[in-house]
């Protein structure tokens, strides 16, 4: 009796569906060949040695193209696609056997987004007011230079790193340490719906797969894996962006650190990179000199703010001393109160300023 | 050997007749008191007896019965001490029972030795007396100064039983006590001033925004970036308290026994601030004598919650309805009372548990997930009767070595000025200020032109405003265009009303 061996694609997303863990799938798929694997799966004893009775039970249970047919039609309920390892927009840096490549990725939105010269931003995710500054300046700035910046839209700098990126219609790619269907955290449901939109979403588990422990580490080795460079914008000294960092170096990326104060907890993970050689983020040029690029943004259509007389005297105010309190701004100005509020106003509805917590006003 | 005397008892913030009788008869000696009486009257045999005793006159061991009717009403205090003492004088033919009769109203509670010890709520007593044709009043002497506000009252105020007695007898010695006005004691001095308030600009803005058109505010900001101080300076920039509000105000203190003695009358806006600990019935009114809470005791001035998030969900939401309806019912078991409760909602919070979100001093320590937490313990229907909120920062060095701001006196004026404003336009409509504004009315009032409708509608898809936010900005807007005289409701107005809802945006 001879079994009817699927397509490599179908055979790639039924290794997929047994979760084996990246280091044994490496393992196996360096014996094996895919179709090896099916057509031999029941019979050869040694495949489970290499990756587990529970895996192995598993790979048996749906070594059937009829189940893996079922199951993969379901994918289109979800609204989620199958890339395969072996199809032929796979990137290609991922599948170095330093990154441990998935078998497959399930994703929403742009493939073509893979071929751009990707940067992640990625930090913790109880980060300070300056962490979310920095994210927001190098997610807004990089997007503009035309990188496509990845993250894992968990709260905190990737949020913001991403916020940035699509407030400037730049491209992103999120890479969650969930299935689809389970995306979490809920407050980031709107931005996670923003790039599936605009920019690409993947995830090497399939949709209904929860997040846990160990899946987001195991996500970051993609993080890095689809960049050329990865840049921590604030961690703890036990953060798990320090792991991306880790794995950033296995892989050969560049790794940069967003320098932070020395009394700052939230920067004594980046530092410590620094000291053990992680290049110094002080800027965006930074990373154009490391990629030399010339220093010319793409997004050129932004429309040109029209500002009147009052707002321009905000405008360079809050252009000299940076970020201000309201309170200060009025002194400074020479406005009344009331003025200043509804100039204020209508210079954020124009996108010159925007207000920041605590009532603090700063430029675009 | 029988006598009796007219009494007032005390009904929420209404009073009724009640008549103290006293019947004596030869029976094993004793005192009973019938006529549904709670324990501070059945305890006031003791007193009376000890009272008639040390005042110096002899009462020759008899059964004493004294009725309290009508029988079927609840009574409760000891407003009813003096006139039970007359009414066994009078049966013990010590004062002439016939004039005890007269038509005078006895209230007072009596100590040991005679002497007359104020009661609460003289003042709603008075009103609803007089409201019933009694004009004649004796009152311990310490409320004289509450009861002399009712100009169409004849008021006595005595020291003890034996002056009272003697008032029986010889009526003409003692002079009425003379009537004073409401408005002319009303002040206007606050120790809580708004030239105390360094730097703040932009709060002292909206808080003057607040004031003109009594809208409530939600202010927020770390520890110590001076909420409480801007609440509490709050009552100085409110419209003068008319005669009207200050004898409203006063009846509801007076029930609740908080009237400063002497003055015998609420003379400034109140500001009340329950601590956060404070039970549901503390804050609506309520108890077994279904006494007046802390929004009752706020009306015509100003509830302040310091740390909203943290007063317990059902004492929040139970602040929803007085906030509609101006007033609370609080029905028991034994009695059910509307207390007035039209009261300015000031409330502070800090923008996360540790309260330096945002801060420009200091790092927050927090994780997104309990400050969601903390955000949510505020229900949407809440923040819904909310009119503005604002960020209120740390107050720097420098703004505390300023110079001394703008005081209270010159922003009332402005609050003065735009109030008047309201109240002419909406005379008639059954509302006094913006605040009160209906969808119907805000269709007259808050015309926007159409260079304002395009900001609102930019605003809404820019800053995420929501939907509820909407009839909130048109009505600040419409109390910002009354604070500098407009008619209509401009440019401006809208993007400073689009200002205060910082609650919206995130």
């Amino acid at each position: 009796m001879s079994i009817s061996i699927p397509t490599e694609h179908l055979l790639y997303y039924w290794l997929s569906l047994c979760r084996i863990t990246p280091l044994r799938m490496l393992k196996l798929l360096e014996i094996y060949a895919p179709f090896e694997l099916f057509d031999r799966v029941k019979r050869d004893k040694k495949i489970g040695e290499l990756i587990g009775e529970e895996k192995y039970a598993l790979l048996c249970e749906k070594a059937n193209e009829e189940i893996l047919l079922k199951n993969y039609d379901e994918l289109s309920r979800y609204g989620v696609k199958f890339l395969a390892y072996c199809d032929k927009e796979f990137p290609e840096r991922l599948k170095q056997p330093e990154v441990c490549p998935p078998p497959g990725l399930y994703y929403k939105g742009n493939l073509a987004l893979l071929d751009s010269t990707c940067i992640a931003i990625v930090g913790t995710r109880r980060c300070s007011n300056y962490g979310r500054e920095a994210a927001y300046k190098f997610g807004s700035e990089l997007a503009d230079y035309g990188f496509c910046i990845v993250s894992g839209l968990a709260t905190g700098i990737d949020a913001y790193a991403h916020e940035a990126v699509v407030k400037a219609s730049g491209k992103a790619i999120a890479v969650l340490g969930m299935g689809h269907a389970k995306f979490g955290p809920l407050d980031n449901v709107a931005l996670y719906q923003s790039v599936c939109k605009s920019g690409l979403v993947v995830s090497e588990y399939p949709p209904e797969q929860e997040g846990a422990k160990y899946t987001f580490p195991e996500r970051n080795r993609l993080i890095s894996g689809f960049c050329e460079a990865v840049i921590i914008v604030e961690a703890a000294g036990s953060s798990g962006a320090l792991i991306t960092a880790e794995r950033a170096l296995e892989q050969g990326r560049e790794v940069f650190a967003v320098p932070g104060n020395i009394t700052s907890p939230k920067s004594a993970g980046t530092n410590a990179l620094i000291q053990k050689g992680a290049a110094l983020l002080a800027g965006t040029q930074d990373i154009l000199n490391y990629f030399s690029v010339k220093n010319e943004k793409i997004h050129l259509d932004k429309p040109a703010i029209q500002l009147d007389i009052f707002e321009q005297k905000i405008y360079n105010h809050l252009m000299e001393f940076g970020e201000t309190n309201f309170d200060d701004l009025a002194s400074s100005c020479e406005f009344s109160v009331h003025e200043l509020l509804s100039t204020l106003l209508s210079m954020e509805m124009k996108g010159a300023v925007v207000r920041a917590a605590g009532n603090r006003y700063k430029i675009t | 050997m029988f006598a009796k005397v007219k009494c007032f008892g005390l009904s929420g913030i209404e009073g009724f007749e009640v008549i103290v009788e006293a019947d004596i008869h030869n029976a094993l000696p004793g005192t009973d008191v019938v006529g549904l009486a709670d324990t501070a009257i059945k305890e006031a045999k003791e007193r009376v007896r000890s009272a008639i005793k040390n005042s110096g006159f002899y009462c020759p061991p008899r059964r004493i019965t004294i009725n309290l009717a009508p029988a079927d009403t609840k009574k409760e205090g000891p407003l009813f001490d003096l006139g039970m003492a007359l009414a066994v004088l009078g049966a013990f033919e010590h004062a002439p029972a016939s004039v005890i009769n007269s038509g005078a109203v006895f209230i007072g509670e009596l100590s040991l030795d005679g002497v007359l010890r104020p009661v609460r709520g003289m003042l709603p007593i008075l009103i609803s007396a007089v409201k019933k044709g009694f004009k004649t009043f004796v009152v311990p002497e310490e409320n004289a100064a509450e009861a002399s506000f009712i100009k169409e009252a004849e008021v006595y105020a005595l020291k003890n039983l034996r002056e009272a007695v003697q008032f029986l007898h010889t009526p003409h010695y003692f002079t009425r006590v003379r009537p004073r006005d409401f408005s002319s004691e009303v002040q206007y001095q606050y120790k809580d001033d708004f030239k105390y308030i360094r730097g703040q600009a932009f709060a002292r803005r909206a808080m003057e925004v607040a004031a003109a058109g009594n809208h409530n505010i939600l202010l927020i900001g770390p520890p110590g970036s001076g909420k409480t101080m801007l609440a509490k300076c709050l009552p100085s920039i409110l419209p003068d308290l008319s005669a009207e509000e200050a004898r409203e105000t006063t009846k509801i203190h007076s029930v609740a026994g908080l009237l400063p003695p002497g003055v015998g009358m609420v003379t400034t806006r109140p500001l009340r601030a329950p601590h956060h600990t404070a039970s549901q019935v503390a804050v609506t009114g309520g108890g077994s004598k279904a006494m007046p809470g802390e929004i009752s005791l706020a009306h015509n001035g100003v509830l302040f919650l310091d740390e909203l998030p943290e007063y317990p969900r059902s004492v929040l939401e139970v602040l929803r309805q007085p906030l509609e309806n101006k007033s609370i019912l609080v029905s028991r078991a034994a009695r059910t009372v509307t207390y007035p409760a039209d009261f300015m909602l000031v409330s502070g919070m800090n923008p996360c548990p540790c309260g330096n979100a945002g801060s420009s001093a200091k790092e927050c320590t927090c994780s997104p997930m309990q400050v969601s937490k903390y955000l949510s313990k505020l229900s949407g229907p809440l923040l819904d009767r909310i009119d503005m909120h604002i960020e209120v920062d740390n107050v720097t060095y420098d703004d505390i070595k300023g110079e001394e701001s703008e005081d209270s006196e010159s922003i009332r004026a402005r609050v003065n000025r735009a109030r008047s404003l309201q109240s002419e336009r909406y005379e008639g409509k059954g509302i006094t200020n913006n605040a009160g504004l209906d969808s119907e009315l805000m269709a007259i009032y808050c015309a926007l032109d159409e260079k304002s409708e395009l900001l609102l509608k930019k605003a809404f898809d820019r800053l995420g405003l929501s939907v509820r936010a909407y009839t909130r900005v048109l009505k600040v807007a419409r109390t910002i265009a009354d604070l500098s005289g407009e008619e209509k409701i401009q440019f401006s107005h809208v993007s400073e009303a689009l200002s205060y809802r910082c609650m919206d945006r995130k």
